[in-house]
């Protein structure tokens, strides 16, 4: 045998054991996660790596939607129905060794009461939590601001290890962001080009795949080549326009992933021009959504049951919070839009719109892995502004800059940003829409502020009953869709693709890989 | 490997001007047939089913030359029903008696899970006890319905009439509340408007919506009795077709395979009237579930396939799912020995999957297995898109959610159905409070981008 073949056959024989003990898979993410400390997670890719490094103290069963724990043996009420004694399971230990206690888990309840950590869901966190005991090694006592119905529901969130903190404030650049103790199915490290996960074997774990690689997906077409050539096992979210591709393989399963997505586009009344809500309004109707959907995303008009289906609001049409009273606007309509963009103050000259004397240029921005999403939205926006009559900039924003940039109320520079938001049971759209004040407004854009909208919030907030809460948000759409602090665009279904020989592959609703135990691969 | 290539439209859509429905960014896919399993089907179970004899060279010519195909794949009954006659008109009405029945039942389990009296809310509007006992009746739990003194006129005539009604509930026996018109087969009742009021909740000033499920009975039975009524064989087909959907409170007897016209079954995602039969046994009361695997594994083309996974009496989930996925193939080798081969052909078979994961979750359901059964569930409705598409299913599973709490996802599901029937939009009343109380106990959570 030559050297060649010998290496041919070792090379065979490698892959062979490869496919048939499981191994390592590879799969691709929308981007790579902004950080692995569930603390300050702001995005889905760093919601679904979160829950592969660590445990959530309950959550719900995938398969059968019962409330459970992995960390928890047994729970009982105190103090009148205020707390709840929780004992813990024995064995459970951090990825470096160490044992899991009752220590941690007052420890990550202190830390989010601790006002020296920024964290907006921390934030959130303290109208929940008002402390919590060590009782034992494995008892905590864990307290509340009020009586909950079904307090375990409340304890959705990731326990976080005491030892490798100095103090309860801890800050997003803290070198656990990279590098991260958990006591999830895998142990993680996020590295520049991709995060590497490692089996790690728990009393509660036990996953029987070694090992994975999430990299950066980049052109939609390249990713499903990749995945139908077994490059990589699985693509998280794969478009629309690329579905045909997978559901074409014999080698590739396309499957659901129940989460809330909606698209919009926000507007910045910030600039003087678009300060007027007539203007936002008649840009509002400049855009012809069908077309926008048709180019983008490849459904056309008159499809039923379409993955992607306008909205008027900011909640997707299957929610209870959804207004219907409030029409969605498939088409254009131009004569309405000149006469509301006139009324704002703006005026053409030649066929270009003009405020103040100068040409209205407007910057427009799209988050950059939405554009493998929706590919060509951004300059089909742009070129209907610019039939309007529009001068315009297009820009593809890094995730990078979204966080530093956009999330945080900094991009000003910017006349309309295009995103998307995604919810899961919970659709608090608060920080999305208040004004930035005292922790609130933590994601507003463009820094929008109307005291109505804020009075509107407060109501869903202080809501005694679910039918206020309700009441309140059916409010808020329809002013929003008077104020348009965003143009809403549309809801779009989230699809994976996985090779065949990935098993047993149950996707939990928006945590994604809660149940992936189960998971296998070969054998 | 299959390339990467969009398949040309199918022959079914191009005769029917199927372009709009069918058209779009996913043409339609050769089926899955994942893994080296092979699924061995008796031929007797291959020839029940409707895709080998509408494979015989003229016989789905000659079945769509009359009736309206086009709003029976939309699955668009508003349509269908009144276009349809005889036969094919009285499997419409059965299926839309079907597709109530479930949607009475998602109705009941939103009910159940909001104002059980582990998740009900001092805030509670006095009227839902009528509601959640209403509901208790509906899924079979018992439930003792009292006259309620005051409320919305229509409501108050409801709870009279169900406090009043004696002797064992049935879809027969179910009391006449709401105003519909009388059965005649090819009309499609409206849901009664009354059906929907709005209560005073205890705290506050807003008002919760319900929907009373009584409505939605009365319109299952409406269409049940017009199914009857259209056709000689209207109650053959009727029987035939509800058998395996009939709600908690009916009666479950084991039932043999109906002989059944192609137009009853042609397009609908159960291959045979002995797979029906076979659904339904399943469930039957005092059922030997590995006895009735047996004795339909020759007839039925699911019980055939499912029958190597029923091992020492318990059902092996991944042996579904890999079963599953190996019998299209044959089915279409099948198809193919006994007329011309057409590009359709993939289509028609992709509802035997989901039906085949379907079944397993059944048997898995009856042996006692409810997570098996919820496992294979899941996986069933990843097949159960497009063609395969079946309302009945997807609202049975929609009822299944909200009687585990998944709210979400049983709105997502109700939302694709939303056109099928009028009165849909009322059906989801009593989940979106069941998502509203679910999600307001959950701990807060951001939006992520």
């Amino acid at each position: 045998m030559t050297d060649k073949r010998r290496l041919l056959g070792v090379t065979l024989g490698l892959a062979t054991v490869a496919l048939s003990t499981g191994a390592s898979m590879t799969f691709y993410e929308e981007s790579l996660p902004s950080t692995m400390n569930p603390l300050f997670a702001s995005s889905m890719v760093d919601n679904r790596v979160h829950e592969l490094v660590f445990d959530r103290l309950y959550f719900h069963d995938p398969v059968t939607n019962e409330l459970t724990s992995r960390l928890v043996d047994s729970f009982e009420l105190a103090d009148g129905g205020k707390a709840v004694k929780l004992n813990l399971a024995k064995g459970i230990k951090w990825h470096d060794g160490q044992p899991m206690t009752a220590e941690d888990v007052c420890f990550t309840i202190n830390v989010m009461l601790d006002p020296g950590t920024p964290s907006p869901i921390a934030e959130k966190q303290r109208a929940v939590f008002a402390g919590c005991d060590v009782e034992s090694k494995d008892v905590a006592v864990v307290k509340f601001t009020k009586i909950f119905h079904n307090p375990q529901m409340r304890l959705g969130f990731a326990v976080l290890p005491k030892h490798v903190f100095q103090s309860t404030a801890i800050t997003p650049e803290n070198p656990f962001a990279n590098q991260p103790t958990g006591t999830g199915a895998l142990k993680g490290s996020k590295g520049r080009r991709g995060v590497t996960f490692q089996k790690f074997k728990n009393g509660h774990h036990d996953a029987k795949v070694d090992g994975m690689t999430l990299q950066e997906g980049s052109d939609p077409l390249l990713q499903v080549r990749t995945l139908v050539n077994n490059g990589v096992q699985g693509i998280v979210a794969v478009p629309p326009g690329s579905r045909a591709d997978v559901s074409a393989s014999d080698e590739l399963t396309l499957k659901g992933y129940d989460l809330r997505s909606w698209w919009f586009v926000a507007v910045n009344q910030d600039k003087p021009y678009l300060k007027d809500k007539r203007a936002r309004q008649g840009l509002n109707l400049v855009l012809d959504r069908t077309q926008l959907r048709e180019k983008a995303i490849g459904v056309g008009p008159d499809e039923r049951n379409s993955p992607c289906e306008f909205i008027s609001g900011p909640f997707v049409q299957t929610s209870p919070y959804y207004n219907r009273s409030v029409e969605t606007r498939p088409r254009s309509d131009l004569d309405k839009a000149k006469q509301l963009l006139a009324d704002s103050g703006m005026s053409t000259v030649g066929e270009r719109w003009h405020y103040n004397g100068e040409p209205v240029s407007l910057r427009i921005g799209i988050k950059a892995p939405l554009d493998n999403e929706a590919p060509d939205l951004l300059s089909q926006i742009g070129n209907q502004l610019g039939e309007a009559g529009f001068d315009r900039q297009e820009f593809k924003i890094s995730t990078d800059e979204w966080n530093r940039e956009v999330l945080t109320g900094q991009a000003t520079d910017y006349d309309l940003i295009v995103g998307k938001w995604s919810f899961g049971l919970v659709e608090d759209v608060n920080p999305l829409f208040h004004t930035r004040t005292d922790g609130r407004g933590a994601y507003n854009i463009f820094g929008y502020s109307n005291a109505q909208v804020d009075s509107l919030l407060a109501q869903y907030d202080a809501s005694k009953t679910q039918t206020q809460a309700r009441d309140a948000y059916h409010s808020l759409h329809k002013k929003l869709d008077d104020e348009l602090p965003y143009m809403f665009l549309w809801k779009l279904d989230t699809k994976s693709a996985w090779r065949t020989e990935v098993r047993s592959n149950t996707i939990s609703p928006y945590y994604y890989w809660t149940a992936f135990d189960s998971w296998k691969y070969g054998g | 490997m299959t390339p990467l290539t969009q398949l040309k439209l199918p022959m079914f859509a191009l005769l029917l001007g199927l372009s709009a429905c069918t058209g779009g960014p996913e043409p339609e896919a050769p089926v899955q047939t994942p893994g080296p399993v092979a699924v061995a089907l008796p031929q007797g179970a291959l020839d029940s089913t409707w895709m080998l004899q509408i494979a015989a060279e003229g016989a789905q010519d000659t079945l769509m030359s009359k009736g309206p195909w086009k709003a029976i794949f939309d699955r668009d009954y508003t349509q269908a029903i009144p276009a349809a006659e005889g036969d094919l008109q009285a499997r419409l009405h059965a299926e839309a008696a079907v597709i109530y029945r479930q949607a009475a039942l998602l109705q009941a389990q939103s009910i159940s899970e909001s104002f059980s009296p582990a998740q009900g809310r001092d805030s509670d509007p006095v009227q839902v006890s009528y509601y959640y006992e209403l509901s208790q009746v509906i899924l079979g739990q018992g439930g003792t319905i009292a006259a309620l003194g005051q409320g919305p006129e229509s409501l108050v005539a409801a709870s009279k009439a169900w406090a009043e009604r004696e002797g064992e509930l049935s879809m027969a026996t179910l009391p006449a509340v709401y105003t519909l018109p009388e059965v005649t087969p090819g009309q499609v009742p409206e849901m009664p408007e009354s059906a929907v009021v709005e209560l005073q909740e205890l705290v506050g000033e807003s008002k919760m919506a319900l929907a009373d499920p009584t409505a939605t009975l009365e319109l299952a039975a409406w269409h049940e009795a017009a199914a009857r009524a259209a056709s000689e064989n209207g109650d053959v087909i009727a029987d035939a077709l509800i058998a395996p959907w009939r709600l908690p409170f009916e009666s479950h007897a084991a039932v043999e395979p109906a002989e059944l016209p192609l137009e009853v079954l042609f397009l609908g995602t159960v291959a045979s009237a002995a797979d029906m039969a076979f659904l339904a046994s399943v469930g039957a009361e005092g059922a030997d579930v590995p006895e009735v695997v047996s004795r339909f594994s020759e007839r039925s083309m699911v019980a055939a396939a499912l029958a190597p996974c029923l091992i020492q009496g318990v059902m092996d989930p991944q042996c579904v799912i890999d079963a599953a996925a190996g019998v299209p193939a044959p089915l279409l080798q099948a198809m193919s020995a006994v007329g011309p081969a057409s590009v359709d052909h993939r289509m028609y078979v992709k509802g035997a999957r989901a039906t085949v994961l379907r079944g397993g979750a059944r048997v898995a359901l009856a042996l006692g297995d409810t997570r098996g059964d919820a496992l294979l569930r899941i996986n069933a409705l990843d097949h159960s898109g497009d063609a395969a598409a079946d309302p009945a299913f997807l609202l049975s599973q929609a009822a299944w959610d909200a009687g585990t709490r998944n709210a979400l996802r049983a709105q997502e599901l109700l939302h694709t159905q939303a056109q099928v029937l009028p009165g849909m939009a009322s059906v989801r009343v009593s989940l979106d409070v069941l998502h509203l109380r679910v999600s307001r106990d959950a701990g807060p959570a951001m939006p992520m981008h």
